[in-house]
C-alpha cells in the first residue's frame, strides 16, 4: 500500500519537490477552494514546468531585473552604517528606546555554510534575544513545514525585538505617497510578512519559548513619496495568518484531497502534452481572474474555464448563483430559456441587464 | 585638461587649458594664474613675494566682482535709454543703444564665466590602497566601501567608485601572506565578535588595535556615531566644509536624535554634541564585548588571522576533511 509521501513523489514524476519560498507560501493562500493547486503545492509539482508543457507557459514570480535592483539598492539604503536609517524611523515612529541599537548580522557568510547550520545559528541568536541584548537580527533564517517538507525562509527584512515583542520587519520598494501605497502592493506583502510571522512563531516554539511573543503586526518600511527617505508603518497580519494556518493544514491533511484523484494520476511534466492536459483536469480547478498573477497553472485554467462564468470573476459568478455557463446565463437573459424555480432570482437579474443593455444601444 | 594630486601634506591642481596651477599645502595656499608663456614648460615659476599673493587675489576676485557690478548698472542704465527711445520713437538711437547692450551683455557672460570656479578634478594620483587609507585614517573606525569612496569624495581630491574597492581586501591577504609586514600598513577586515570570521564588506587598517577592528553587536552603532563625530571634527578644519562633506556630515546627522534642529542647515558641533550623547549610552558595554572577543582572538588567532579574520567553520572542516 503506497503511502502519502510515495504517493506526492509519483505525482510530481519523481525527483525531490519544488523547494517553497516565502512569496510561494503567500500565493497558496489566494484561492484555498482551488483542490488542484493544493495538490500540486503539497506535492511540490514543477509548476512552472507543468504549465509549459501543456501549452501555457508563464512568467509569474520572475520579477524585472530593474524592480529587484531598485529593491536592493533600497533595503541596502534603509541597512547601510549598521541600520542607522532604521533605527531613526523605529525610534521616531515606534518609541524604540536608545540603549537597543544591537546589530547581528545572521545573512550568509557564503562559502562552506550551510542552510541547517544558518538556521541553528538563527535560533540560537533569538532564542537568547533577551530585552537589552538584541535589537535587529539581519537576515535570520526560519523555516516552515509545507506537508512535512521543510521550506527554509530567508526574510529580506529583520525581526527585532521591541519592549517584549519580535516584530517582523519588511522592507519593500514601492513608495508610500501621502501615507498611502498600492492596495494589491501592500495585500501581497501583507501575506509575505504573515509567512515570516508564521515561521517565526514555530522557531520560537521550536526553542521551548512562547510563541505569542512574535506581534501580530509587522513593520511595512517603504519610501516615502517619490524620495529615497523610508517611513515605517505598523500593519496587522492577524487575518492573512489565520488564512494561511488554515491553508497549511489543509496541506497537511492532503491525504483527504489525494482520495479525490484516481490512482494512476500523475502531473510529470516529461509525459506527453495530450495525457497531461488530461491529468490535470482530473484535479478540479476552481479558476478566478486573479489566478493569473498569482499560480503558474492560471493560463491553463481560464482556457480550461473557457465559456464558464467563472472567468468573468468571482463578483459575476456569486452573482449568477447556480448559472454555471455564459451561454446558458445568455439564453436566460434574452428569455430563449424559461428560467427553472432556483434560477428565478438571478434569471431576474440577467433580464434586467439585458434591458437596459438593449435601451442604452437604441439610443 | 585637469589634473589634482593629493597627498597627506597637501594638493596640487594643475589646469592645461587655462595655464594655472595652485598648489595648497595645508594651510598655505599658493596660486599663479596665469602662468608665464615658458614657466611650465622650462621649469619653476617665478613665486609671487609673501603676502603679495593675497593683493592679487584680492584684485582678481574684487576686480571681477566690481566689474559686474559696473556691467549691471551698464546694462540695466542701456535698457532704460533703450525703453526711453522707444517711446520717443528715435529709430537711430535706438539701433546704436541696441549693439552696447548686446556687447555689454557679451562682457557680462565672459566676466560670469570667469568667476565660476573650475569643475571639481575628478582623479586622484594617489594609488587606491593610499586613498582608501586617507579615508579610514579620518573616520578611525572600520567602515563599508561606499562610506570610504563618500569620505574620499567629500575631504580628498576626486571621486572614487566603491565597486573598485571590491578585490583590494583580498590582495592585502594576499600580499600580507606572501610577505609579511613588508608594507608600513594593510588594508584589512573587521573580524565579528562571536566567530572571530572577517566581517562582510567592511575595511580596517591592520596597524589599529585589535579592540578597533572586532564588531560586537553595539559596535555597528558606535562606529556610526565615532566616524559621525570625525567627520564633523573635519568639517570644522579651514577649508574642509565643502559642499560634498556637508552632505556627507547631513547623512550622518539625519539617524543621529537631536543633531539636527533646521531643514537646511547642519551644524558640525551639534552633531559632535549629540553623537556623544548616544555614545555615551552604547560605550560602556561595546567596550567590554570588543575587549572580551579580542583577548580571546589574540589568544586562538595568528597574525595574519587577526588581519584577516578566521575561516568559516564550514571552510575550515572543509580544509580539514582534505587533509
Amino acid at each position: 500500500m503506497e503511502n502519502t509521501e510515495q504517493r506526492l513523489s509519483r505525482l510530481r514524476g519523481g525527483g525531490d519537490p519544488e523547494a517553497h519560498n516565502a512569496r510561494t507560501i503567500a500565493a497558496m493562500t489566494r484561492n484555498p477552494g482551488c483542490v488542484r493547486r493544493a495538490i500540486m503545492d503539497a506535492a511540490g509539482v514543477d509548476k512552472p514546468a507543468v504549465a509549459a508543457a501543456v501549452g501555457h507557459p508563464t512568467s509569474i514570480g520572475r520579477l524585472s531585473d530593474f524592480a529587484v535592483s531598485r529593491g536592493i539598492s533600497f533595503e541596502t539604503r534603509v541597512k547601510s552604517e549598521g541600520c542607522a536609517e532604521l533605527l531613526r524611523l523605529l525610534r521616531e515612529q515606534l518609541g524604540l528606546p536608545v540603549p537597543q541599537a544591537h546589530y547581528e548580522d545572521l545573512g550568509s557568510t557564503g562559502k562552506g555554510e550551510t542552510v541547517s547550520g544558518r538556521y541553528l545559528r538563527s535560533k540560537a541568536m533569538l532564542d537568547t534575544a533577551e530585552q537589552g541584548t538584541g535589537t535587529l537580527f539581519d537576515h535570520p533564517l526560519l523555516r516552515l513545514s509545507i506537508s512535512g517538507v521543510w521550506a527554509y525562509l530567508e526574510p529580506d527584512l529583520v525581526a527585532f525585538q521591541l519592549g517584549e515583542k519580535f516584530y517582523v520587519i519588511e522592507i519593500k520598494s514601492f513608495p508610500v505617497i501621502d501615507g498611502v501605497a498600492d492596495a494589491s502592493k501592500v495585500a501581497a506583502s501583507v501575506t509575505q510578512s504573515a509567512v515570516y510571522v508564521l515561521a517565526l512563531q514555530s522557531l520560537l516554539s521550536e526553542a521551548g519559548r512562547d510563541p505569542g511573543l512574535v506581534s501580530h503586526e509587522v513593520i511595512l518600511v517603504c519610501p516615502k513619496d517619490f524620495s529615497n527617505q523610508a517611513t515605517a508603518t505598523l500593519v496587522d497580519v492577524r487575518k492573512p495568518l489565520a488564512a494561511l494556518r488554515r491553508q497549511l493544514s489543509r496541506m497537511d491533511n492532503i491525504a483527504a484531497l489525494l482520495h479525490l484523484l484516481p490512482a494512476n494520476v500523475t502531473f510529470d511534466p516529461e509525459l506527453p502534452a495530450m495525457e497531461l492536459a488530461q491529468a490535470l483536469t482530473q484535479a478540479s480547478a476552481r479558476y478566478s481572474p486573479e489566478c493569473l498573477a498569482a499560480c503558474e497553472m492560471g493560463s491553463f485554467c481560464r482556457a480550461e474555464a473557457k465559456g464558464s462564468t467563472a472567468i468573468l470573476g468571482r463578483t459575476v459568478r456569486e452573482d449568477l448563483g447556480g448559472v454555471d455557463a455564459v451561454s446558458t446565463a445568455l439564453e436566460l437573459a434574452t428569455g430563449r430559456l424559461q428560467p427553472t424555480k432556483d434560477l428565478l432570482q438571478a434569471a431576474h437579474v440577467l433580464r434586467l441587464a439585458q434591458r437596459m443593455r438593449t435601451e442604452a444601444l437604441a439610443r | 585638461m585637469q589634473l589634482r594630486a593629493a597627498t597627506p601634506s597637501g594638493t596640487m591642481d594643475l589646469d592645461l587649458r587655462r595655464g594655472s596651477f595652485t598648489v595648497t599645502l595645508n594651510a598655505i595656499c599658493w596660486k599663479c594664474s596665469p602662468l608665464p608663456a615658458s614657466g611650465f614648460s622650462s621649469g619653476e615659476p617665478a613665486k609671487p613675494k609673501t603676502g603679495e599673493y593675497w593683493k592679487r587675489v584680492g584684485v582678481w576676485y574684487g576686480a571681477g566682482v566690481s566689474s559686474m557690478d559696473d556691467l549691471e548698472r551698464t546694462i540695466s542704465g542701456l535698457r532704460k535709454q533703450i525703453r526711453q527711445s522707444v517711446a520717443s520713437n528715435d529709430h537711430a538711437t535706438l539701433a546704436e543703444l541696441r549693439v552696447k547692450l548686446r556687447q555689454a551683455e557679451k562682457q557680462w557672460d565672459e566676466a560670469l564665466d570667469e568667476l565660476a570656479p573650475a569643475a571639481p578634478a575628478t582623479m586622484s594620483l594617489l594609488p587606491l590602497r593610499e586613498q582608501v587609507h586617507q579615508a579610514l585614517t579620518v573616520l578611525t573606525v572600520a567602515a563599508a566601501p561606499k562610506l570610504i569612496a563618500a569620505v574620499h569624495e567629500a575631504f580628498f581630491a576626486g571621486a572614487m567608485a566603491g565597486g573598485q574597492l571590491t578585490h583590494l581586501r583580498r590582495d592585502e591577504e594576499r600580499s600580507f601572506r606572501s610577505a609579511p609586514h613588508a608594507r608600513p600598513y594593510y588594508l584589512c577586515s573587521a573580524v565579528t565578535a562571536d566567530r572571530l570570521t572577517p566581517v562582510r564588506g567592511l575595511l580596517a587598517v591592520s596597524t589599529w588595535p585589535l579592540e578597533r577592528r572586532v564588531i560586537g553587536s553595539l559596535s555597528p552603532r558606535v562606529d556610526f556615531l565615532t566616524a559621525a563625530i570625525r567627520v564633523a571634527e573635519h568639517v570644522l578644519r579651514p577649508g574642509a566644509a565643502g559642499p560634498h562633506a556637508l552632505q556627507l556630515l547631513r547623512r550622518f546627522a539625519a539617524s543621529i536624535p537631536g543633531a539636527w534642529a533646521d531643514a537646511d542647515e547642519v551644524s558640525p558641533d551639534m552633531v559632535m554634541r549629540a553623537a556623544r550623547a548616544e555614545l555615551d549610552v552604547h560605550d560602556h558595554s561595546d567596550r567590554v564585548q570588543r575587549r572580551a572577543a579580542a583577548a580571546r582572538a589574540s589568544k586562538q588567532l595568528d597574525e595574519s588571522q587577526q588581519l584577516f579574520g578566521a575561516a568559516p567553520l564550514g571552510v575550515a572542516r572543509q580544509a580539514g576533511e582534505r587533509r
